[in-house]
């Protein structure tokens, strides 16, 4: 009897909240032109600059507009199946560090915030790559390979959404709170949750395609914004951390980077991608000179 | 890619990785013939497995009316549409898999990415006929039925070549070694959903709250004791029977999954022209037209309809039929005799012994000590 009603609840239910995810088809697959407008010193330079006086954390902060943006054209991937990616052209990058904290600000267009991991829907997302150890050999530029690993940051939008409280499942699937009949279910969740994190970037730890590994300890932070389609998000993260699988930042010094985005209403996860087809050099701007320019 | 050897097609096929059969395969035998659409497997999995937020939507076992039932929709006939019209000859498959069809550059294999609302209705096409519509005051008076329909319980097949093990790039999914059960690493997997296109029968889902795919366990912990699944245990119409499957040229007479797959050949693999070598088997029932059936089972299904209707002559059979469901236990040897089947745990105890045909005793109408007429007799 009790299967039997439960059985029509769940019925009632699947039909009562199954709508399509269509909201997004609209979009077209032509890349997204540039994002990055206009700023002084325009290039394809990443340079992270000094300020001595602290580092822009928000991306609405108007410090950012005095630092340049590197202008970075993205490719779809196409090396290792499922291939896909490309809906975005070009991310603008900036960076900036004050000598213990590094901030890297990700501008790109995106019409849609895709915030939601709905059964077939995606989230937009964004990652940065570094070696993780300084080698006399570049790791792949292809998430690294055995031997020469890359510590890899990324944001994803769904996790931005839970950090400021906002559930897409809870507005896609509304009728569903509270369904659940086995009392350690809302543990399971909560372990996932703990898993999860509260951040909206996670910090991995890869050796070529498909071995992404979280990190136990995390600790990049981010913040984002959303406005006349584009994106720009923020990731921030000391120069050093003392732990051996993150990546060391020192002013003055270079080390590589690579840029991937995911456009979630494109269906773009996983491989499906655009991404930087090389490693390009990053430079941090040293504590000194940048300190003398600042001097009267 | 790798060849691999694929009994169900009869040649070698292509698959991403090497072959790697498991020491055993679980596998079960579904009698169409006999399932009554109850959902009682549907119930009995969802309240152990996927009670939880983020799996309303799930049923690991499904009971769908053929042909016009799906869940997820139309996810048979979608499959079919892509890898279009294909051949067997003279029982070798020689069409195209999902992984012969796939340009390989893009994709390793045909799939179909369900969408949120092909998930919500598990019950389209319910108890829908096929064969035209009834005329005013028809009768079912043809030998061979003109309308048809019938219940395909479904589980994931545990596949001896999982598309949705091949198509995780984060290997993820694995292929036990001691019972050929195929799971997801819940630590692995990151939610990209790849497992949940490539399985072309639907049976990889995905969980939005958890951001990881889900799928069938076999009910690991139970079969690891020796014990049959819950969708096999709680079966009301006794259709379903849980072993082990022989996938090379040795085949054992004496068990019952073995004895209806391989040697009698009456139960088959569903849809085997994908590739992925399924490990739930069909008897197929006897009433639906024989080249609905063969599309769906591939060849032999005739034979195999001939042979379910002469089971009053064929004890072995019979006995076999009635062992299913008569006891908790997986039932790793059978025999019939004398009118009565038996059936042997992995111990080889005695875990069910059953009569053919139930004694028949005739009561008196009335019972006298309570004073009442009997409503049944017999
Ligand atoms: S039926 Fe689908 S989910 Fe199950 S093993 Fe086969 S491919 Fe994987
Ligand atoms: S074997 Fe177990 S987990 Fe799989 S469908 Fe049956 S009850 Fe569900």
């Amino acid at each position: 009897m009790r299967a039997a009603s439960l059985a029509v609840l769940f019925l009632f239910l699947f039909t009562a909240c199954g709508g399509p995810a269509t909201e997004d088809a609209g979009e077209q697959a032509a890349p997204e032109q540039p994002a990055a407008e206009s700023a002084p010193g325009m290039s394809n330079q990443i340079r992270a600059a000094y300020r001595s006086e602290g580092i822009p954390y928000d991306p609405d902060d108007k410090a950012w507009k005095e630092i340049p943006a590197a202008r970075i054209p993205l490719s779809p991937q196409g090396i290792i199946p499922p291939n896909g990616g490309g809906s975005v052209a070009e991310l603008g990058v900036r960076a900036a560090h004050d000598g213990e904290n590094l901030a890297i600000l990700l501008e790109w267009k995106d019409k849609n915030a895709d915030r939601e991991v709905g059964v077939a829907t995606f989230r937009d997302a964004a990652a940065v790559g570094f070696p993780a150890v300084e080698t006399d050999m570049l790791p792949s530029p292809f998430m690294g390979d055995e031997g020469h690993p890359v510590n890899i940051w990324q944001w994803t939008a769904d996790f931005d959404a839970n950090a400021r409280g906002m559930s897409g499942f809870d507005e896609r699937y509304p009728h569903t709170e509270g369904v659940w009949i086995f009392p350690q279910d809302p543990g399971v969740t909560r372990q996932v949750r703990a898993w999860r994190g509260t951040e909206p970037v996670m910090e991995f730890s890869a050796k070529g395609f498909g071995t992404l590994q979280r990190h136990d300890s995390q600790s990049v932070y981010g913040l984002s914004q959303h406005g006349d389609g584009t994106w720009r998000v923020v990731l921030r993260r000391q120069l050093s951390t003392g732990i051996p699988e993150d990546t060391l930042f020192r002013p003055g010094s270079a080390t590589h980077i690579v840029l991937a985005v995911w456009n979630g209403s494109m269906n773009e996860v996983n491989g499906k991608k655009s991404l930087t087809m090389n490693w390009l050099p990053f430079e941090l701007e040293p504590t000194m000179v940048a300190a003398a320019t600042v001097a009267p | 890619m790798p060849k691999v050897f694929n009994w169900q097609l009869g040649r070698e096929m292509d698959y991403p990785y090497e072959q790697a059969l498991p020491e055993k395969q679980i596998g079960m035998v579904f009698d169409t013939n006999k399932c009554i659409a109850c959902q009682t497997c549907s119930m009995a999995c969802k309240m152990t497995w996927t009670s939880g937020r983020g799996q309303e939507y799930m049923f690991w076992n499904n009971v769908e009316s053929k042909p016009y039932g799906t869940y997820p929709t139309a996810w048979d006939v979608a499959i079919l549409e892509k890898l279009g019209p294909q051949t067997w000859e003279d029982g070798v498959y020689t069409g195209k898999t999902i992984f012969e069809a796939a340009d390989g550059l893009k994709e390793k294999m045909l799939g179909i990415l369900p969408d949120d609302a092909d998930w919500a209705h598990p019950n389209i096409g319910e108890d829908q006929i096929a064969g035209g519509s009834v005329a005013q005051g028809e009768h079912l008076n043809e030998p061979i039925h003109k309308f048809w329909y019938f219940y395909l319980p479904r589980i994931c097949n545990h596949c001896s070549y999982p598309a949705c093990l091949a198509a995780c790039p984060r290997k993820a999914i694995y292929k036990r070694q001691e019972d050929g059960i195929v799971l997801i690493d819940q630590s692995r997997c990151r939610g990209y959903r790849e497992c949940v296109k490539g399985c072309p029968y639907g049976k990889s889902m995905f969980r939005p709250n958890h951001e990881t795919s889900e799928k069938c366990v076999a009910c690991y912990p139970k079969v690891e004791k020796g014990l049959q699944t819950q969708c096999v245990e709680q079966c009301i119409g006794k259709i379903r029977g849980q072993g082990w499957i022989s996938l090379g040229d040795k085949v054992r007479e004496d068990h019952p999954i073995d004895y209806l797959v391989r040697v009698r050949k009456m139960a088959f693999p569903l849809y085997p022209q994908l590739g992925l070598s399924p490990n739930v088997y069909y008897i197929p029932p006897i009433h639906v037209p024989a080249d609905y059936l063969e599309q769906m089972f591939g060849p032999g299904v005739k034979e195999a309809q001939e042979a379910y209707k002469n089971a009053p002559n064929d004890e072995t059979l019979r006995g076999l039929l009635v062992l299913f469901g008569s006891s908790p236990e997986i039932m790793e040897r059978f025999e019939v005799k004398n009118g009565v089947a038996r059936g042997y745990n992995r111990e080889n105890k005695m875990v069910a012994e059953v009569p053919i045909t139930e004694p028949l005793t005739l009561r008196e109408a009335k019972d006298i000590r309570l004073d009442v007429y009997r409503m049944d007799v017999t």
